[in-house]
């Protein structure tokens, strides 16, 4: 913060935002009209994630060299922080969309359709002697056959994995606080490592869930009832969530490697790093909600 | 069984509010001083703990996963 | 510093031709394209409603089949609610709250521009369906399963709009917020903020906590339809309910949204024509925090009929009426406002009064809705669509065209034309009540709603309430000719515009120059 204007920094015009625009056209026209068959769909969607690719490149790469410029003040600085929050804030109720429909689907949607509450009848006229039990792929037994995934194996290896990572950036932060530049570098690179670690067992994880029980599978899929729907779905986006902050935290790191931040000033830092426990915890509640309680 | 899951509950309940607490002073100290990190620490600390005490729950009979039926 | 990358091109110039809409970052720019494309929405919107109303002149069939008449319900509905009204209030938001706290811009000007470039894109990908294989969505906007999922090459198109239509508005509430929050003037203090920035900064919050859920609930029907998962299919051990209550802990906070931001709009043009300070400042803050908050615990009391626990019914009627004691602070405190002050009746001030007086009506409408057992009387007829209707059009509609006629002079420096302006509140404000208060009358008689045809004995009332669409249609043609010709021309604003206005944006010049408050005001 050698040199930081007393103004607040507002661009005058900025291309970015209507590439992104046009990328999400495309991108999303692609993924609709490919879910409908048509053919066109695939290319649409590959020139949306492409263009988006280039956008995002683009705009963060602006926005770094605007940074390290020292364009920015404390304010400026400030409504990154606030953003950041915000934009976390709305992704919390994003899963919590997700939460929900699981406390809901086994608080009440499975008691009700094994007969509680004022629901006798239904139980007894549609699906006499249903139990709604946890897990379920409902009354009709919906994808058939299926184990549910327990919390040993992969899952706890994965926890372990994940939480690893979560104290490997924690240390990061000290280093970065504490000026350890070296410090600094190697515990960020092993808290992305770890990350992606995660991603590919969770991927050999679903591999193993998709199997036949007959090859030694679990044949739990996306279509297992709702216990498959709400496991993959949960699982699935919080997977998401991580690969991108993995993706984050490598940009970090680069930008830890050419000395972009500093003790004082490293709200890039700061950010991933909090997006990063974030998904962390959303981890721990769905290793606990998911696979335990 | 229910005792087990309501601490469960009510440690991740600390772990979530120590995340929140770290958010509120991202933005409020704008990186200048050390709450926001010591707010991220008490949760990672917190998270190892939570995981480690659901093994020694497990061990010890105190909690079954979910649908899992007993061995044997 | 001045040294750097920060080249300095003349700040005071706006760019020129088409860069300077689709690389805008001012806020004035991206605000003027806000309200611009909420005015073509709201006249998709309103035609779809010509065509409804068309149907609906006599009973029988007369225009169009009963499958279009429906998509025409839900479109109508989408289009009026993400296109028209939100984008409306966040276009007003765009352009008065810089101005209003003092500051220079928007605090993220490029993720601005992305929240207003994205509504377009939208609009095309949901009103494109019209034209597809299966038509337009036709389950109406709650996109109830399993009906919703029988829409044809649309369904997916609806999603992906929603989606985007969602990623929109937290963006711009995002920006709000932090704009409030970070960039206010020195001495201007929370609880001294104009009442539309308050109202705006707590309806950014709403927006925020509510719109992912909304991506959630239609997230999960895209799987439901494309992936096999059965969130919402019971012999899988889903539910179809289990939407309704996902969708609704989204919707009711929505339908503040929507209003919130009207109320901020009233709240400023009434002191400022009664020239009395608002009454109840703080009281007005409080009570608009609180209905916020109350948003989020009454959802299911638009499910009342889907079968619940006596517990859960009672719960959800009771936290509805209690919407009702914020709601009471803040129409008595618009009614104290004006007692005794000097009024004067402007255009703006005819359509604020028009809002307390209408929208109060609509208020107890709901209050008779919200009351669990006769609300199994009225769920699904018109006395829900006349309920809305009036919260939707004579509330938020007029709260925006109040707010419009109200800053149009300080927008492009120009004094639109009373003599019209009046005449164009008077045929809104006598219409709308014929068109929507016979709904009441036929609903309460049993006329279901979203449907092309109906008994005869409510087709008297039904010719009078296209009657009244029709001539209120007619009459926003009105709206538009009035600020055309206000951009054009017209007797010269001052600075202060209105006699009674107070407020940092009554201080910059009308037209307010392309760029404001570069240096911070001081606000004692």
């Amino acid at each position: 913060m050698a040199h930081t204007s007393d103004r607040y920094y507002i661009p005058h015009g900025s291309p970015w935002p209507i590439v992104g625009t046009v990328a999400l056209l495309l991108l999303m026209f692609g993924v609709a009209s490919a879910l409908n068959g048509a053919a066109i769909g695939k290319f649409s969607m590959l020139a949306g994630a492409v263009v988006l690719l280039f956008m995002l490149f683009g705009w963060f790469g602006v926005v770094i060299k605007e940074s390290v410029d020292g364009i920015y003040n404390q304010q400026v600085d400030r409504s990154f922080r606030m953003g950041m929050a915000w934009f976390i804030a709305s992704e919390v109720m994003f899963f919590a969309a997700f939460f929900g429909a699981l406390f809901y689907a086994r608080q009440i949607v499975l008691p009700w359709l094994g007969g509680e509450s004022n629901n006798f009848f239904t139980n007894f006229l549609l699906w006499p002697g249903f139990e709604g039990t946890w897990p379920s792929n409902g009354p009709a037994e919906i994808g058939g056959e299926y184990k549910p995934m327990g919390p040993w194996g992969l899952p706890a290896i994965n926890t372990a994995i994940l939480l690893s990572s979560g104290v490997t950036i924690t240390i990061a932060h000290h280093a970065l606080k504490a000026g350890n530049r070296g410090m600094l570098i190697l515990f960020l690179g092993l808290t992305w490592a770890l990350g992606l670690l995660f991603v590919g067992l969770q991927a050999t994880e679903y591999a193993h869930a998709y199997h036949d029980i007959a090859d030694g599978g679990l044949g739990l899929t996306l279509g297992s009832g709702i216990y498959g729907s709400t496991f993959f779905m949960l699982t699935g986006f919080h997977g998401l969530h991580v690969t991108l902050g993995a993706t984050m935290l490598i940009v970090i790191w680069f930008r830890c490697l050419k000395g972009h931040f500093t003790p004082e000033n490293h709200f890039g830092f700061e950010g991933v790093a909090w997006y990063w426990h974030f998904v962390d915890v959303v981890w721990l509640g769905l290793f606990i909600f998911v696979y335990w309680l | 069984m229910v005792l087990t899951k309501i601490f469960v509950l009510v440690v991740f309940l600390g772990i979530v509010s120590s995340l929140g607490s770290a958010m509120f002073y991202l933005v409020r100290d704008e990186g200048n001083s050390d709450r926001t990190l010591k707010a991220l620490t008490w949760r990672i600390g917190l998270s190892v703990a939570l995981f480690a005490s659901l093994f020694v729950a497990y061990a010890l009979g105190l909690i079954q996963p979910h649908g899992i039926t007993p061995a044997g | 510093m001045s040294t750097t990358a920060e080249a300095h091109h003349d700040h005071h110039d706006a760019p020129s031709g088409i860069k300077r809409w689709i690389f805008a970052t001012n806020h004035k720019d991206i605000g003027t394209m806000y309200l611009v494309f909420s005015g073509l929405m709201f006249f998709t919107g309103g035609a779809m409603a010509m065509i409804i109303r068309a149907e609906l002149f006599q009973p029988g069939l007369q225009f169009v089949d009963p499958g279009f008449f429906n998509q025409m319900t839900t479109m109508h509905a989408l289009v009026m609610v993400f296109g028209a009204v939100m984008p409306a209030l966040v276009g007003l938001a765009n352009w008065m709250v810089p101005l209003m706290v003092g500051a220079p811009d928007m605090a993220l000007p490029r993720m601005n521009n992305w929240s207003f470039w994205i509504l377009p894109v939208a609009a095309i990908l949901l009103v494109s369906t019209l034209f597809m294989g299966g038509g337009a969505p036709a389950s109406g906007w709650t996109m109830y399963p399993p009906l919703v999922l029988q829409t044809g090459d649309a369904f997916p198109f609806l999603i992906f709009s929603v989606h985007l239509l969602g990623m929109s508005s937290i963006m711009g509430a995002i920006n709000i917020v932090v704009t409030i929050m970070n960039m206010r003037a020195p001495g201007m203090g929370l609880l001294k903020m104009p009442l539309f920035v308050w109202t705006w900064l707590i309806t950014a919050y709403l927006l925020i906590l509510a719109m992912p859920v909304l991506a959630g609930a239609v997230t999960m029907l895209l799987t439901d339809e494309y992936f096999g998962t059965s969130f919402f299919n019971a012999a899988g051990g889903g539910d179809p309910v289990m939407f309704q209550h996902v969708f609704w802990f989204f919707g009711h906070p929505e339908v503040y949204i929507m209003i919130l931001p009207a109320f901020g709009i009233v709240s400023q043009i009434i002191p400022t024509f009664a020239r009395k300070p608002l009454f109840g400042y703080d009281s007005m803050v409080y009570a608009t925090a609180s209905i916020a908050f109350l948003s989020f615990i009454v959802w299911a009391h638009h499910m009342f009929t889907v079968g619940m626990p006596l517990a859960g019914q009672l719960f959800f009627m009771f936290s509805t009426m209690l919407i009702a004691v914020p709601t009471g602070v803040k129409v008595f405190n618009w009614t104290a406002t004006m007692w005794k002050g000097s009024l004067t009746f402007e255009t703006p001030m005819l359509f604020a009064v028009a809002f307390l007086f209408l929208f109060t009506i609509g208020g107890f409408s709901g209050l008779m809705l919200g009351i669990t057992p006769a609300d199994f009387q009225y769920h699904d007829t018109y006395f829900v669509v006349a309920h809305f209707h009036y919260t939707l059009v004579p509330g938020a509609v007029f709260g925006i065209m109040a707010g419009v006629y109200f800053w149009l002079p300080k927008w492009t420096g120009h004094m639109y034309n009373e003599k019209l302006g009046k005449l164009h509140f008077w045929l809104s404000a006598i219409f709308v009540n014929v068109t929507f208060f016979p709904q009441h009358f036929v609903g309460l008689a049993g006329m279901p709603r979203r449907i092309p045809d109906y008994a005869t004995q409510f087709a008297d009332f039904n010719m009078i309430s296209s009657i009244g669409a029709f001539v209120f249609g007619a009459s926003q043609l009105l709206f538009v000719y009035i600020i055309w010709s206000c951009v054009r021309g017209g007797e010269k604003a001052s600075t202060q515009v209105w006699e009674g206005a107070e407020g940092l944006e009554w201080t910059v010049p009308s037209p307010a120059p392309h760029h404001t408050f570069e240096v911070a005001p001081e606000v004692r």
